[in-house]
């Protein structure tokens, strides 16, 4: 064995251009998949965090609204929140909870015809805007609301209907019983949050929406926000069982549409990409392990005829394969790790495409990969993979070899 | 008998037709013989020392080793017979060339698992062979002649009931052939070492002890020399 890592060893100096090409072709592999997990891990670290946030880390709905929630039936709301509110909030998870109400809008100026331009209006606590979804961050010009008359645009919704900081906006909603709701409001400030979808919502204050939506004193939903996002679920299920909550849907955002499978897409994206990676790298390598093994017949004949078995032919192989994988992929990760800090300053931008998701998905057009030590061994741990991947014909093909070729090969 | 072929006919297909390498022969080795298998290039030699070697299988007849038909071992066995009791020397050497001189013999030693005493005896057959002071070089620094007394140092290491070696004087010139001729004769007398090996050269034939003379794939002779 120690011999069979002598000879591996010493082997992988016989041919150094095709080590070097070989240790590069793992090197460029591993960065790859470095940078690329290192981009899902940034999709992960903020969208995600992001989307919990607002779609609330725990949520409490009437258990009719949970059912339709996708047509957001204002009329299976909660008629009173200060109970819930209080419930969470005495939660020691709890940071705060929050009374929303969502409802789609059309909306224009008030100089102009009433208009058909569509947009998603939040009606919330301050708190809400400024803890949770940092609204006040994200302004690209004027302020946030103070008054109850007075609404935050976003940029798209403000483009499309042409209206600026000061522009007096007429809003037309629905009350929970289908009545018409019109308001004027005076618009604050507009606000960018990254993707077209996204900018086309409004936020006005808790008592606007309440009073268009025609609910006094409650809200389609209640949000929680918990100390740790990833630890919701064992939150929502403490707090299903609270006697206050029990009647109503109360469930953790990567309980709920469409969080519940983003874990599994996101794992399917980062398997599938890494697999493509290790299959491609793999094959490189295959090419110049078959070549050493070709190369090799007579010798490898010589140490069958001594007695070397079939399956230490095999590990032979391997430990040179993973040797020079051990190599590039150290390389790789360095040159990874800097590629994906590099982009991490500069940042990825995903085009229009990031636009086309739904605002609940607040995927931003700007991506930053994040780097972890978690994506550095396993890009490492994938690079060596790839050398197992390419060695394993070559070792096989190599471990077929007949003593007998060792008297009749000649060099 | 250490070995023995048995009406041993090997053949092997090529294409429509089968080439017949060995057309039924009987021949068997005793301890302590120095045996040559002579004959043109093509008559079979090196076809039959493959069979008495355990490297390859016959297509049909027996191989006997230690009076034990062969053919019941699986692979992994065979190659720990080869590995115990057999001894090989190639025509090109095929010395392994990563390795140096005395890891080359080393290696037989740890494929045949035999860990008593490992440093010593490969020093001791390095020395036998005349490379007392060659034992760090790797085959690329040694000559011909030098990289063949390592391969024989190689194959006595393991004290083999046999060593085969295949026409182990064709690639060296006639001195060194020689050379390596008398190394190995003086192995055969003064340890008893058994040897069998081929050539197609008539000097080289002189100084076996008995010569068996194949002619495709048939003994045509089989004589002791003094
Ligand atoms: N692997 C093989 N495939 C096909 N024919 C072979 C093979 N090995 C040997 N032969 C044929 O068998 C015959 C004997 O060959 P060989 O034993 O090598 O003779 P020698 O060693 O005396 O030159 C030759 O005709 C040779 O062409
Ligand atoms: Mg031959």
């Amino acid at each position: 064995m120690e011999l069979l890592v002598t000879m591996a060893v010493r082997n992988l100096g016989r041919n150094r251009r095709r080590t070097a090409l070989t240790a590069l072709t793992v090197a460029l592999g591993t960065a790859l998949l470095t940078v690329a997990l290192s981009m899902v891990n940034g999709i992960v670290l903020t969208t995600l965090e992001k989307a919990a946030g607002q779609a609330g880390h725990v949520r409490v709905v009437d258990v009719e609204y949970a059912r339709r929630e996708q047509l957001m039936p204002l009329s299976e709301n909660l008629p009173d929140t200060a109970p819930i509110v209080a419930a969470l909030s005495a939660d020691p998870d709890v940071l705060a909870a929050f009374p929303h109400i969502a409802m789609g809008v059309t909306g224009c100026l008030e100089s102009a015809e009433i208009g058909e331009k569509f947009a998603l209006l939040h009606g919330a606590p301050t708190a809400y805007y400024t803890d949770v979804l940092h609204l006040d961050a994200s302004l690209s010009a004027g302020a946030m609301p103070t008054a109850e008359d007075e609404v935050l645009l976003g940029r798209a919704f403000a483009e499309d209907i042409g209206a600026g900081v000061g522009s007096t906006v007429i809003l037309l909603g629905q009350t929970q019983d289908g009545s018409p709701a019109p308001a004027r409001l005076r618009v604050a400030g507009l606000v960018d949050l990254g993707s077209r979808t996204q900018n086309r919502q409004l936020w006005v204050s808790m008592e606007k929406a309440r009073w268009m939506a025609d609910i006094e004193g409650g809200a389609t939903e209640v949000l929680a926000q918990v100390r740790d996002y990833r630890a919701s679920g064992a939150v929502a299920a403490r707090l299903r069982s609270h006697r206050a909550l029990s009647t109503y849907d109360v469930h953790a955002w990567d309980e709920r549409s469409p969080f519940d499978e983003i874990g599994g897409v996101l794992g399917t994206i980062k398997s599938v990409v890494a697999g493509i990676i290790v299959f491609i790298t793999g094959l490189g390598v295959l090419n110049t392990m078959l070549m050493s093994v070709l190369e090799r017949t007579g010798e490898i004949g010589v140490m069958r005829a001594f007695g070397l078995r079939r399956r230490d032919t095999i590990v032979l192989f391997f430990i040179e394969a993973i040797a020079i994988a051990g190599l590039g992929g150290l390389g790789g990760v360095a040159l990874g790790a800097a590629g994906a800090t590099i982009l991490g300053r500069v940042g990825i931008h995903l085009g229009e495409g990031a636009s086309k998701m739904p605002a609940t998905l607040p995927i931003n057009e700007t991506m930053y990969p994040q780097l972890t030590a978690e994506v550095l061994v396993t890009g490492f741990l994938l690079g060596l993979l790839m050398a197992v991947v390419g060695a394993l014909l070559p070792a096989i093909r190599a471990s077929r070899i007949q003593p007998v070729d060792a008297m009749r090969h000649r060099r | 008998m250490i070995c023995q072929l048995v009406g041993v006919k090997k053949t092997y297909p090529m294409g429509e037709l089968t080439v017949v390498a060995l057309n039924g022969i009987d021949v068997g080795v005793d301890e302590g013989e120095f045996t040559v298998f002579a004959g043109p290039s093509g008559s079979g030699k090196t076809t039959a020392l493959n069979l008495i070697g355990c490297l390859d299988r016959p297509t049909s007849g027996q191989v006997l080793l230690d009076g034990r038909d062969v053919a019941t071992l699986g692979d992994d066995a065979l190659g720990q017979v080869r590995a115990r009791r057999i001894g090989f020397i190639f025509q090109s050497f095929n010395l392994i060339p990563v390795l140096t001189a005395a890891e080359n013999v080393e290696l037989a030693l740890r494929l045949a698992g035999l860990d008593k005493g490992r440093k010593e005896k490969v020093e001791q057959a390095l020395v036998d062979v005349g490379l007392k002071d060659f034992m760090g070089r790797r085959p690329n620094q040694l000559s011909g002649g030098q990289q063949q007394r390592v391969a024989i140092a190689r194959a006595l290491v393991k004290k083999p009931a046999i060593i085969i070696a295949d026409e182990p004087t064709a690639n060296l010139d006639s001195q060194n052939g020689e050379a390596i001729l008398d190394l190995m004769r003086q192995m055969n007398e003064r340890d008893r070492i058994t040897f069998l090996f081929s050539t197609h050269d008539p000097m080289v034939m002189a100084r076996a002890r008995r010569v068996v003379r194949l002619k495709d794939g048939a003994i045509v002779g089989d004589e002791r020399l003094a």
